[in-house]
C-alpha cells in the first residue's frame, strides 16, 4: 500500500490539477484584462460618439440664437447656472479655459450615467445635462480624452462656431464595471478549481486502475507464487508491460525449476558415484596391506567422507534457498519429529541419548514445507551429536508450533550466538563442521515464515546449547 | 545369505556386489524392472535391494511384485532420493528399510547382518536394551538378569518391537501380529496389553507415540 499522496493517481492528479489550474487562471486573468481593456474602449468610444451627436445639436442651437434652453436639445438643464466665462479666450482656440472649474469633492455623481457640458466660444458653459456639474468639468478644453477624478471626459471643439461639448462619464462607474466582471471571472475559478482537482483524481483514479491492479498482481508474486499476471480491461500499453513481466515472471520460474532441478540431478549424479566409491574403499581397505597403504586409504576414506557431507550439505542449502517455492503444508511436528530421529534410532548409542517430547493430546501443526523442515531438523539434532559428545538429546514439540534440541555438551558464548546463524562459521576447531548447518537451518526457518532461537545455556540447565525451531501455527481444519 | 541387487547404474552395482561378496553375501544383480521380475521366481532371496529410478520405470511400483513372489525377503530401498517425504513413500508403499545414497557401507552391512539374524533366528540375537535383555532366538526376557514371565500374545508384541528396535511400529502392525481374523479387536486391547508388558518389564520399557506406534526404549546395541 502506497503512503498518502505517494500513488500514481494521486501524483498524477496533483501535477494535472496544478497545471489544468494554473492555465486556467493564466488565461481567467488574460480575459480579464481583455475585457477591462474593452469595457474602457467602450465607455470611451460611448463619451465620444455622444460627443460628436452633441456638437451638431449645440451648434443648431447657437445658430438659433439662443442660449441657456435648447429646444432641440434632449434633456438639457434648462438654467444656465452662473458659471464664469472667460472673454479672453480665443473663441477658435481649442485650449479655452472654462469660467468656472468644477469642485469636485462636493459634486454629487450619479451612477451610471453620462453627463455632458457645452461651452461657448468665450468658455461660457452654456449647456449641460442633468447630473453634470454647474461647473466646468474641466479646467482646460482641450480636445480628446481625459482623466479628471472621478471624471472621464471627452472633449470636442467644433472649429466653425468654436463650440465645445464635454461627455464624461465616472472612472467608478467603469470600475464597478470592471471589479464586478473580475468577479464573476475569477468567482467560478474558486469553486470550480477544487471541483476540478477531485474530478481529475478520480478520473486518474479511474483510468489508472488497472495499473494498482497491475501493482498489486506483482507485489502479489514472490518465488513461491510465479503464475502469469492477468489485468483486465488493459490498454495496449498496459498489455505491453503486462506480457512483458509475465514472460520475465516465465524466465525467472524456469531459472527456479532448472536450479531446483540442477539440485536433484546433483543429488542423483553425485551420490551415486560416492556411494560407489565408499564401497570400492571398503572392499579395499578389507584386504591385507602394508601400513602405509592402509594410512593412504584411511585418509582417502576420510576425504571421501568429507566430499560426501560436504556435498550433502551444499545441495540442502540449495533445498533450503527454494523452500518458499514449495509447497506450504500443515506439518504434523510430532510426525516430523518422529521421522527424523527414526533416521538415527538406527545406531544404539544415538538411540539411547535421544529423548522426545512429543504433546499427548492434540496435534500440534506448523506451516511449512514438510522435507526442507526436515533437514532443518535433522541438521539441529546433527549438531548436537556432533558438539554434545555425551548426555541426552532432547528434542521437544510444544504449542505453538515449536521444536526444540537441547544438548548437555559444553554450549556456546553468549556473544558467539549470533555469529552461528552465518555460514562458514565454526567456534571450534575440535569438530569436523562445515560452518552450514545452523545456517541452513535459519534460511529454511525464515523461507517458512518462521525463526531460529538459539540459547546458550538454556534456561534452567548450567550448560548445554538450545535450538528452538519456531514456526506459523496452523489449526487443523 | 542370497541378496538381489536392482540397480542400474553400472559401476555403482559392480561396486556393491563386489563388496557384499566380499562380505560373504550371495548376490544377483537385475539392471532392470524386466530383469527383475525375471529373476524373482528363481531364488529364495534373503533381501532385495532396490533402487528408485530404473530405466524402464520407478523401483518402488515393483515393491507389490516382490512382496508378492519374495514374500520372505527383507526390501532395503537404495537411492539417491533423500527427501523425508521419499522415504515415508519408499516405507509405507512396503519397502522394510529405506539407505540414502552416498551411505557409509559398514551401516549397509549392519542393516543386512541384522536381516541375516531375523531370518535365521539365530541363538545370538539378543536385543540389548540396558536391564532388558531380549533373546529372541529363546523367546525369553530378562529385567536385570530375572526372567519375566510373558503371556503368548505380550511376548508376540515384544518380539515385534524387538525385530527392529531402531524402529516405530504402528498399533495396526503390533495388532496384527496378536489376533487371527477370528478375534474380536477391541479399540484397547493393544494398549491392555501394552500395559501388562510395562507391569512386567517397567513402565519405561515401551514408549507410545501419540496416534504414530510404539517402540522400545533404552536400546543399545
Amino acid at each position: 500500500m502506497n503512503p498518502l499522496g505517494s500513488g500514481l493517481a494521486s501524483r498524477l492528479s496533483r501535477v494535472l490539477s496544478i497545471w489544468v489550474g494554473g492555465i486556467w487562471i493564466v488565461g481567467s486573468v488574460t480575459v480579464a484584462w481583455f475585457v477591462n481593456t474593452a469595457i474602457v474602449s467602450g465607455f470611451d468610444a460611448t463619451l465620444a460618439i455622444s460627443a460628436h451627436r452633441l456638437i451638431d445639436l449645440v451648434v443648431l442651437d447657437s445658430k438659433d440664437g439662443k442660449d441657456g434652453v435648447g429646444a432641440s436639445m434632449p434633456r438639457i438643464v434648462s438654467k444656465s447656472t452662473s458659471a464664469a466665462v472667460n472673454a479672453a479666450q480665443a473663441s477658435n482656440t481649442p485650449d479655452v479655459k472654462p469660467t468656472s472649474a468644477v469642485n469636485i469633492s462636493a459634486v454629487n455623481i450619479p451612477a451610471n450615467q453620462l453627463v455632458y457640458q457645452a461651452f461657448d466660444a468665450s468658455g461660457r458653459l452654456t449647456i449641460r445635462s442633468e447630473g453634470a456639474p454647474e461647473k466646468a468639468l474641466l479646467t482646460d478644453l482641450k480636445p480628446g480624452y481625459a482623466d479628471v477624478p472621478p471624471w472621464r471626459t471627452y472633449v470636442i471643439h467644433n472649429t466653425a462656431k468654436s463650440m465645445y461639448v464635454v461627455t464624461a462619464d465616472t472612472l467608478a462607474n467603469r470600475a464597478d464595471l470592471q471589479r464586478e466582471t473580475l468577479l464573476w471571472l475569477l468567482l467560478p475559478l474558486l469553486i470550480l478549481l477544487p471541483v476540478m482537482g477531485l474530478v481529475v483524481y478520480k478520473l486518474t483514479r479511474r483510468e489508472l486502475h488497472v495499473v494498482e491492479q497491475l501493482a498489486e498482481e506483482i507485489a502479489a508474486r514472490g518465488s513461491g507464487n510465479l503464475t502469469p499476471i492477468s489485468i483486465s480491461g488493459a490498454s495496449s500499453e498496459m498489455s505491453t508491460i503486462t506480457a512483458g513481466t509475465n514472460q520475465l515472471l516465465m524466465r525467472l520460474d524456469d531459472a527456479l525449476h532448472t536450479e531446483r532441478s540442477l539440485a536433484a540431478n546433483a543429488a542423483h549424479e553425485l551420490r551415486t558415484p560416492l556411494a560407489s566409491a565408499r564401497l570400492s574403499l571398503s572392499t579395499a581397505q578389507s584386504f591385507p596391506m602394508v601400513n602405509e597403504a592402509k594410512d593412504a586409504l584411511a585418509q582417502l576414506a576420510a576425504s571421501l567422507d568429507t566430499l560426501s557431507k560436504r556435498a550433502e550439505k551444499l545441495l540442502q542449502l540449495s533445498r533450503a534457498e527454494a523452500a518458499a517455492t514449495l509447497t506450504q503444508d500443515d506439518v504434523d511436528l510430532s510426525v516430523l519429529t518422529l521421522m527424523v530421529t527414526q533416521e538415527f534410532w538406527y545406531h544404539p548409542n544415538v538411540q539411547s541419548r535421544l529423548k522426545l517430547g512429543l504433546p499427548k493430546d492434540a496435534a500440534v501443526l506448523g506451516k511449512g514445507n514438510f522435507d526442507t523442515l526436515a533437514i532443518a531438523l535433522r541438521n539441529l539434532i546433527e549438531n548436537a551429536l556432533k558438539y554434545a559428545p555425551e548426555g541426552d538429546i532432547c528434542v521437544t514439540v510444544a504449542s505453538p508450533a515449536s521444536i526444540t534440541v537441547r544438548d548437555e555438551g559444553e554450549g556456546v558464548a553468549e556473544k558467539d550466538l549470533s555469529k552461528l546463524r552465518h555460514r562458514h562459521v565454526r567456534l571450534t576447531n575440535n569438530q569436523t563442521g562445515y560452518g552450514l548447518g545452523l545456517s541452513i537451518v535459519r534460511t529454511i526457518a525464515e523461507k517458512n515464515n518462521g525463526q531460529l532461537e538459539l540459547r546458550s545455556p538454556p534456561v534452567g540447565y548450567p550448560h548445554g546449547f538450545e535450538a528452538v525451531l519456531r514456526l506459523q501455527p496452523s489449526h487443523p481444519a | 545369505m542370497r541378496i538381489l541387487l536392482i540397480e542400474d547404474d553400472a559401476v555403482f552395482a559392480r561396486a556393491m556386489v563386489t563388496f557384499l561378496t566380499a562380505k560373504g553375501f550371495t548376490v544377483a544383480l537385475a539392471h532392470n524392472m524386466q530383469a527383475a521380475k525375471d529373476m524373482l521366481p528363481t531364488a529364495n532371496w534373503g533381501a532385495v535391494l532396490l533402487d528408485w529410478h530404473l530405466p524402464d520405470g520407478e523401483g518402488i511400483d515393483l515393491l507389490p511384485m516382490i512382496r508378492k513372489q519374495a514374500d520372505q525377503a527383507s526390501i532395503m530401498m537404495l537411492t539417491a532420493k533423500d527427501q523425508i517425504s521419499d522415504r515415508i513413500k519408499g516405507l509405507d508403499a512396503g519397502a522394510d528399510d529405506y539407505l540414502v545414497k552416498p551411505f557409509d557401507p559398514d551401516e549397509l552391512l549392519a542393516r543386512l547382518r541384522a536381516v541375516e539374524r531375523r531370518r535365521s533366528g539365530a541363538a545370538s540375537a539378543i536385543v540389548d536394551c540396558g536391564s532388558l535383555k531380549i533373546d529372541l532366538g529363546r523367546s525369553t526376557v530378562t529385567v536385570d538378569g530375572v526372567p519375566a514371565d510373558l503371556t503368548g500374545k505380550e511376548w508376540a508384541i515384544l518380539r515385534v518391537l524387538a525385530s527392529r528396535p531402531d524402529r516405530l511400529h504402528s498399533k495396526e502392525v503390533l495388532s496384527s501380529a496378536i489376533y487371527t481374523f477370528d478375534d474380536d479387536i477391541g479399540s484397547n486391547t493393544l494398549e491392555v496389553f501394552i500395559s501388562h508388558i510395562r507391569r512386567k518389564l517397567g513402565r519405561d520399557t515401551i514408549q507410545t507415540y501419540r496416534g504414530q506406534g510404539y517402540r522400545l526404549t533404552g536400546f543399545v546395541g
